[in-house]
């Protein structure tokens, strides 16, 4: 890191010109040394809640379905919003701390996250057709917590943690008999996302 | 005429002319955080934010500064309660680790909106003529 290098565009001054330039350049040094330090850190706490919130709405409604086609299109459908309102808030972060995620940490942060999820997308089609939905909230759980836990390496110790807890989840409802799955994908996709996204708004930075 | 206090103030202190700027051009500039507005203490609160913790070497070897360097910036941030500084030992070599406080945080934060008000700002007027 030259810190000197940047000496004569951080002296201060009172000049419009000189005032953008020494923005420019603190905006870079704070992109930079965040991007050496390691850390994805555009992970949004807000769009974590929001998700949250997206979750909790889908795991009542979803409960009240009276058929597989409908429980799925539910959830579907949750899962669709909540890419959305997150992805547009991680968007949103990552421009303000100028950590774009196409390249650096914030791209090997979503390779790292895609795989999993995509797995589980993948195996959702088969394991529906063949009638086997119970199986369904484990899968979910599972890719997603495996996902959160890798991509989670490249970002603050909360998305690991998170990824985690996800794990624990999926894992105890694959054990309990059928009927827990939408309590367990509330608990996950609603209640972890809520805790750890007001954690990670309060301690990273919105 | 008497002298504006803009820049009775950049002419008595220069990073005061941001705070003192007309809040009609700079709406968002005022309260510069000047602890921070040093590029070293910037950087140093940077990496905290994005590490959460840090020892003092890493810390050193990420940013490029002397020992001396490092740890006056970090003694005033700490003074400022934008650090916490914790010492032990590891393998019987002693470890100091630094972290951000949720002051330090907030404080990087408003500077960013700060230094984001500024681009903006400057734009704006580029755009105007």
């Amino acid at each position: 890191m030259e810190l000197a290098g940047h000496h004569a565009a951080m002296s201060p001054s009172s000049d419009p010109v000189g005032l953008h330039t020494r923005a420019a350049s603190d905006l870079a040094l704070i992109r930079e040394t965040m991007d050496r330090s390691g850390r994805f850190t555009a992970v949004s706490g807000k769009g974590g809640v929001a998700i949250g919130i997206v979750g909790a709405l889908a795991a009542w409604i979803a409960s009240r379905q009276t058929t597989d086609i409908g429980w799925i299109s539910v959830w579907l459908s949750a899962a669709v919003v909540g890419l959305v309102v997150d992805a547009g808030f991680i968007v949103a972060k990552a421009r303000r701390l100028g950590s774009p995620m196409t390249r650096g940490i914030g791209r090997r942060f979503v390779f790292s996250l895609t795989p999993a999820a995509g797995v589980a997308a993948l195996l959702t089609v088969p394991l529906f057709s063949a009638g086997q939905v119970e199986l369904l909230p484990g899968l979910w759980l599972l890719h997603y917590g495996a996902g959160v836990l890798s991509a989670g390496v490249f970002s603050v110790p909360a998305i690991p943690a998170m990824g985690a807890c996800f794990l624990v989840l999926g894992t105890i409802v694959l054990c309990l008999p059928p009927g827990w799955g939408d309590v367990f994908l509330g608990a996950g996709f609603g209640g972890l996302h809520l805790v750890f996204g007001a954690l990670i708004w309060r301690r990273n930075g919105g | 005429m008497a002298e504006s206090t803009a820049r009775k103030a950049a002419r008595r202190r220069p990073a005061a002319a941001l705070t003192a700027a007309p809040t009609a051009r700079r709406p968002r500039a005022e309260r510069l955080d000047e602890l921070i507005h040093q590029r070293s203490r910037l950087a140093i609160v940077s990496a905290l934010a994005a590490a959460d913790r840090m020892s003092f070497s890493d810390l050193k070897g990420l940013l490029g500064l002397s020992d001396g360097n490092l740890s006056v910036h970090a003694r005033k941030l700490e003074e400022a309660g934008y650090l916490r500084c914790a010492k032990s030992f590891s393998d019987r070599t002693p470890l100091t680790e630094y972290s951000l406080t949720a002051k330090g945080r907030a404080a990087l934060e408003r500077y960013l909106g700060h230094m984001e008000a500024i681009i903006a700002a400057s734009r704006a007027a580029a755009a105007a003529g």
